[in-house]
């Protein structure tokens, strides 16, 4: 009988396997013989084995999975990694605006409190922003201004605790997890005799605290709480019996009150009735609290960079920190690039700097405040000598031309359904590999992944055409120089020249002609020529209206005077769109370029492949699909 | 919460064929956990008993009761609170047959009866089966089933 009684296999943690496992070892003995009967008492002694093994196995693969950065999956867990670490991860962030508010009083001078609130509405949604700290100003005449007020929205929330030792188990707690802890402000009081207060700042680098320093230590406990704690005498001064903590925090609405820019006083201030609000900045930065992702992602970098700027990750790693609204950042060095006010990012080195294009999750480019935000906000993190500059992301739009064909005896789906379905590919690439800076184009990828969208579809031909949206400063003449980073197409000089080249534009007006629509062309040699259309001949104004270097992908337009634009897309526009036919059909982002596909244009049109449903006369009918050219050689966008 | 109460199989005074030679004895844990005379071992329980007591385990797990196995169970309980009818008396034997037809191989079942007690508020379910180890033998147990609350 004992077939068996040396193994019990102990790799199984399912409780079947487990099960199982304890009827064959148990296969070695005759003392009991009912285990394998489901109302047996021995099965049921079975299932409690089973189940208690089971639930340990689990247990201990949980524990760890939680063990480690990578694998955890709980915040308290992923949070209290990162403290290893050194990072604590951003919490939730108040929108945040800035006012001028002016006091129309003949007093001398006026302090607006901390927690004096201002109310506004998004999507027809009242918010209310309030100040966090006290301002006192002065009567400059007959008012009293208030200029470049921050305001946050949220709710402003005082928290005291009273020290006391004897509890070993007193925290100090931001009370809601949608404090925003960029606007805490921890002052300490002496006593409840004594109203004696110190203000405590935080303690970003333990190097240069002391004994008598006055900080608190940040970090997220459980539940997305923030915690306060404070030195212990030798590092950071400590806290005594009786002394009271004051926390004063805003407590927000995160993300939705963003955009908010119409202010008004919900209560008079500092008791003047006649207030006027004026708004500098709109409401912005609002955000959730840093995400599991993120934290994951940002805190070994954090680490790695040692709270210093240098390289480029480094910059990556703090321009989300301190923008949290940021969904990717692109970063390169004086020495790669340059930007200039009037040409935009260019080649030419500039040593000293270094640049940071953001891309926002708004799809907004950063405002100003924003940007010198960030750049005060990187100051103490920077090498000397390194001066920071945001510039915006430039977008270079992809528009593709997708012709395939597909085998109707393996579907029952039509062209247009498969285009629909193709449609959804393009947007998934569109959205994990490119629309972020680094996101480069690669033409067989995405050949591939619309072969491989339905099995019916036997082969496609993609052509892709690039756009750039540009805004012309509108009745003033001015000179405009795109750079697309990407070689043009140009055969040969004089390429395409009759029909208009490998440039084309949407319409627009010029000072001097207020009848005819005006567009650009290129003749294949180098030159951008203005015209216009009469009975779909080509008028040519200007055959010198600017320059485009074809091995560089850089095309300048020489000083003109747009007055208007004219439809884009069927519908009124701010912008003029140029494409180019670029020579390569693999587009890469270069410094801060962000490729996006142009759905509203990319066509994509399928057909019957007639060889693989077995029509002999096909050969020449097969290439249908062909199309002859990708190049918009006409206004047609 | 319901309770059940039934007769206990421990004093059950059927025949069993203990002897070493033996081979296809059906041996079980004994549930009661009672002490083996003389020894401190726990009692073992064997063929007819065994089944019975496994018949009876049966009966009384309900759907979801057993780890991981939720299509184990007779599912009585919900039985109990209906109504007192004949019908329900029928259906719980009915439920009562499959789960042994289900679940124990070793019982070749003969008949479920179920008589509604309407004065004690319990039915009296019998269960008759032969063994199949002991086929000559008509086994005949009787469960009363009542809700306590």
């Amino acid at each position: 009988m004992a077939i068996n009684d040396k193994r019990l296999e102990v790799t199984e943690f399912d409780f079947d396997e487990v099960k199982t496992n304890l009827k064959t070892f148990l296969k070695a003995q005759d003392q009991f013989t009912d285990y394998d009967f489901e109302g047996s008492g021995m099965n049921i002694l079975l299932d409690v084995l089973a189940y208690n093994t089971h639930y340990l196995g689990f247990n201990a693969n949980m524990l760890a999975n939680e063990m480690f950065l990578d694998s955890s999956s709980l915040r308290s867990s992923i949070v209290s990694h990162s403290k290893t670490l050194g990072y604590t991860p951003t919490s939730a962030r108040a929108a945040k605006a800035t006012v001028d508010v002016t006091l129309n009083t003949n007093d001398s001078s006026l302090t607006m409190p901390a927690g004096t609130v201002f109310n506004t509405s998004v999507d027809s949604v009242d918010y209310k922003f309030s100040t966090i700290t006290d301002v006192t100003k002065s009567n400059t005449g007959n008012s009293i201004p208030f200029l470049n007020t921050d305001i946050y929205e949220g709710t402003f929330i005082t928290t005291r605790y009273t020290v006391d030792s004897s509890d070993v188990d007193q925290r100090f707690l931001l009370t809601d997890n949608r404090a925003d802890t960029t606007t805490l402000t921890v002052k300490v009081q002496t006593s409840s005799s004594d109203s004696t207060t110190t203000t405590y700042t935080e303690a970003t680098d333990i190097t240069q605290v002391t004994a008598s320093s006055n900080v608190y230590f940040l970090q997220e406990v459980e539940a997305g709480l923030f915690e306060i704690y404070f030195g212990d005498g030798i590092i950071g001064s400590a806290l005594s019996d009786g002394n009271i903590i004051i926390l004063t925090y805003i407590v927000s609405n995160k993300s939705l009150a963003n955009g908010a820019a119409l202010f008004t006083n919900a209560a008079t201030i500092a008791s003047v009735t006649d207030v006027a609000v004026a708004t500098v900045a709109a409401a912005s930065a609002g955000s959730e609290p840093e995400s599991l992702q993120s934290i994951k992602y940002n805190a070994p970098l954090s680490y790695a960079s040692q709270g210093r700027c240098v390289t480029a990750e480094d910059y990556k790693v703090y321009a989300k920190r301190f923008f949290p609204n940021t969904k990717s950042v692109s970063v390169f060095g004086g020495e790669g690039g340059s930007f200039d006010t009037s040409l935009g990012v260019v080649s030419t080195p500039e040593y000293g700097k270094v640049f940071i294009a953001i891309e926002s999750t708004t799809g907004n480019n950063l405002t100003a405040t924003e940007k010198s935000t960030l750049i005060s906000a990187l100051s103490p993190f920077t090498v000397a000598s390194i001066t920071p500059v945001i510039v915006d992301p430039q977008t270079t739009n992809l528009i593709l031309g997708v012709s395939f064909l597909f085998d109707s005896s393996k579907t029952t789906e039509t062209a247009t359904s498969l285009a629909s379905k193709i449609n959804t590919t393009l947007t998934n690439y569109n959205t994990t590999n490119l629309a972020q800076f680094d996101g480069a184009f690669r033409h067989s990828k995405v050949t591939g992944l619309i072969d491989d969208t339905d099995t019916a579809i036997t082969s496609n031909i993609t052509t892709v055409t690039m756009a750039h949206n540009l805004t012309p400063t509108l009745n003033t003449a001015t000179s405009y120089t795109i750079q697309l980073n990407n070689k043009f197409s140009n055969p040969h000089t004089e390429h395409n020249k009759a029909a208009g080249g490998i440039l084309a534009s949407t319409g627009f007006k010029v000072s001097g002609d207020a009848t005819n629509v005006q567009f650009f062309d290129d003749d294949g040699a180098g030159n951008i020529r203005r015209y216009y259309l009469t009975a779909g001949v080509r008028q040519y104004q200007d055959n010198t209206a600017g320059t485009i270097t074809y091995s560089t992908g850089e095309i300048k337009i020489s000083n003109i005077n747009i007055t208007s634009v004219e439809e884009v897309d069927e519908a009124a526009s701010t912008f003029i769109r140029l494409t180019v036919q670029p020579d390569s059909l693999d587009i890469v982002p270069v410094r801060n370029q962000i490729l996006k596909i142009d759905f509203v244009n990319t066509s994509i049109i399928g057909a019957i492949d007639t060889i693989a449903i077995g029509d002999s006369s096909t050969g020449t009918t097969a290439s249908a699909a062909t199309t002859t050219s990708s190049t918009a050689t006409t206004s047609s966008y | 919460m319901s309770n059940i109460t039934s007769n206990a199989a421990l004093s059950d005074a059927q025949s069993t064929n203990d002897i070493s030679r033996n081979v296809r004895q059906y041996k079980d844990l004994d549930l009661f956990f009672s002490r083996k005379n003389g020894t401190n071992d726990i009692e073992k329980i064997t063929d007819i008993e065994a089944v019975k007591r496994s018949v009876r385990n049966l009966v009384l797990t309900n759907f979801y009761e057993k780890p991981f196995h939720p299509e184990i169970g007779s599912g009585i309980r919900d039985m109990l609170f209906e109504n007192m009818t004949p019908i329900t008396a029928v259906v719980l034997a009915r439920k009562v047959e499959d789960v042994i037809e289900n679940f124990e191989p070793r019982a070749r079942l003969i008949g479920v009866r179920a008589l509604p007690n309407l004065d004690r508020n319990e039915y009296e379910v019998t269960i008759e089966f032969f063994v199949v180890n002991t086929p000559t033998e008509l086994v005949d147990m009787t469960i009363f089933l009542e809700v306590l609350r």
